[in-house]
């Protein structure tokens, strides 16, 4: 397995694609803080030039993490049958196939999140004044409130991309599941109690109490997180052991 | 007794109701060159797609060196060239063989220039993936599949689209290997002039049953030798055959032609008869069917059925 992690780790580090989300995103975050910074001085009413205001653009913007996700994702698991049957055919069991390549991925994008929240807030610290002594805390309950969901959305794109979902509609999968999701069912009276643990509800609470400045540890993102993660590995895995390849 | 490199026993897969492959045994020894012969649609490449284990048979075993499918030592033995698109596009020559080495955990990376030097693709290795002819391609799919210096090969179409000069490169390198190393092969091809020259045994597959598996000697032995006979008057030359030799077995050509596939050692006879009967002999040779139209003749029906 180590062989198969260092080989997917050769193949992530040449990937162009994988620099360039990278560049782009951590582009991104500054312009953002640059864009609030500009109107922040031309504008003496304008008053979204604030820390808390930054990062909470994190937070909100999930379906955009998401797909930052899904292109990881699709690194190494584009066209990847006829290079799981090279694999395969050598002697390695499709889980070890399975496994390296998560693992690898999931290094991937932990050290691409790394730089990117590194930016956002070296940006944040730098550029706007310290209002509130706890934004920086605030922010990373949030975070660790994030993370499961975005984890468990990471999870679900690399399951439907290893067993050869077209790219497009793993994206459709995952905005229904992670954004449409939560406010069909809420429409639903009898449903309204389901749909406050549906992903979108969840983020949205966690932004909402960033925001008044009383976020705390939501244990309910990681309950929901770690089920997605949990029932998508298994399922993922035993339709991927099962399948032809080509 | 000698353990099989490779052992298949009630092999059959099926997609919902369709059969690609069913019944199919066989075994293969070391220092064999297996020509797996078939049509588009025999069932070849599901029968390599098996034995490479990227497909699981609806029934049946498959063996590998002794151990049972799903045993993954003996498989690190096998190195197999079925698809040619296991490469990135984006990496030239070295680079997907060193995602491939990495992977196979080969320590040497001399590995990768020796086995580009084998196929000839030393030249090009810094040449991107995207870039390759499908020549090249192929080329690269068998460097891949020597990479970790297998004992047994596998390869599915191999020559597909390599130019003449290149087919004959690749005929030599597959000799070699079998003869230098012991490399047991199974191969196979549409071009069956390829094969002919190379396999040493020879499975020929029809709608995913194995109809015929011979050794080289048996097949030149049923690849008949035949008189070949051009006449001024077929019909005549026929009733003067049927007359002095009631068990021969020909058949008539258009153009007052005929094929005559027993009594060759009476040829000096047969001139003989037909020259006083009055038929004028244009040509007569003895001919030798080559593979080609050994298999054609195999999937096609009996051409007794046809003569007479």
């Amino acid at each position: 397995m180590l062989n198969l992690i260092r080989s997917e780790v050769y193949r992530l580090m040449r990937s162009k694609l994988y620099y360039g989300l990278a560049a782009v995103s951590v582009f991104l975050v500054m312009a953002a803080a640059g864009v609030l910074q500009y109107f922040r001085f031309k504008e003496s009413t304008f008053r979204y030039g604030t820390r808390i205001f930054y990062y909470s653009n994190v937070l909100a913007m999930t379906s955009l993490i998401i797909i930052l996700c899904l292109l990881v994702v699709s690194i190494l698991t584009q066209k990847i049958q006829p290079k799981t049957c090279a694999a395969v055919s050598f002697g390695y069991s499709r889980g070890a196939v399975f496994w390296s390549k998560l693992i690898t991925l999931s290094l991937g994008v932990v050290i691409m999140a790394a730089v990117i929240l590194s930016a956002t807030i070296l940006s944040g610290n730098v550029i706007f004044d310290l209002v509130n002594n706890s934004t920086l805390s605030q922010f990373s309950i949030a975070l660790i409130n994030l993370l499961p969901i975005i984890a468990s959305a990471f999870i679900l794109a690399y399951v439907l991309g290893i067993n050869g979902v077209p790219e497009m509609l793993n994206l459709l999968v995952l905005l229904f599941i992670y954004d449409i999701l939560g406010s069909l069912i809420g429409r639903i009276s009898t449903l309204k109690t389901i749909s406050k643990w549906t992903p979108s509800s969840l983020l949205n609470n966690n932004l909402v109490h960033y925001m008044s400045g009383s976020a705390y540890f939501d244990v309910k993102c990681w309950m929901l997180g770690l089920m997605i993660i949990f029932v998508s590995l298994i399922i993922g895995l035993t339709i991927f052991k099962k399948k032809d390849l080509s | 007794m000698k353990t099989p490199v490779l052992k298949v026993t009630d092999l059959e897969k099926r997609y919902k109701h369709q059969v690609a492959l069913e019944s199919t045994d066989f075994e293969l020894y070391q220092g064999e060159i297996c020509a797996v012969i078939g049509k588009n649609g025999a069932g070849k490449s599901t029968l390599f797609k098996l034995i490479a284990e990227e497909i699981f048979p609806t029934k049946g075993e498959i063996a590998l060196f002794g151990e049972p499918y799903g045993k993954y030592n003996s498989r690190r033995r096998m190195g197999a060239m079925i698809e040619t698109n296991v490469f990135f596009d984006n990496f030239n020559a070295v680079q997907n063989l060193e995602y491939y080495r990495l992977q196979r955990g080969i320590p040497e990376k001399s590995a990768i220039e020796k086995v580009l030097g084998a196929v000839g693709l030393a030249e090009y290795q810094r040449k991107k993936f995207s870039e390759y002819s499908l020549g090249m391609k192929q080329r690269l799919s068998l460097s891949l599949a020597l990479l970790s210096s297998p004992d047994f090969l596998l390869l599915d179409e191999p020559t597909n689209g390599l130019d003449p000069e290149g087919m004959a490169e690749m005929r030599q390198l597959f000799l070699n290997l079998n003869q230098e190393h012991q490399i047991t092969i199974l191969i196979s091809s549409h071009i069956l002039s390829q094969l002919q020259s190379i396999a040493t045994r020879f499975v020929f597959l029809n709608k995913g049953k194995i109809i015929q598996d011979l050794s080289r000697k048996e097949l030149l032995k049923m690849s008949q030798q035949f008189i070949f006979l051009r006449v001024n008057d077929a019909k005549k030359a026929c009733f003067i055959l049927e007359n002095h030799f009631p068990d021969v077995d020909y058949k008539v050509l258009a153009g007052q032609q005929l094929e005559i596939y027993n009594h060759i050692e009476d040829r000096q006879k047969i001139n003989r008869l037909l020259n006083e009967g009055n038929v004028d002999i244009l040509e007569m040779t003895v001919k030798i069917k080559d593979l080609e139209e050994y298999f054609l003749e195999l999937l096609g029906g009996n051409h007794n059925a046809e003569s007479h």
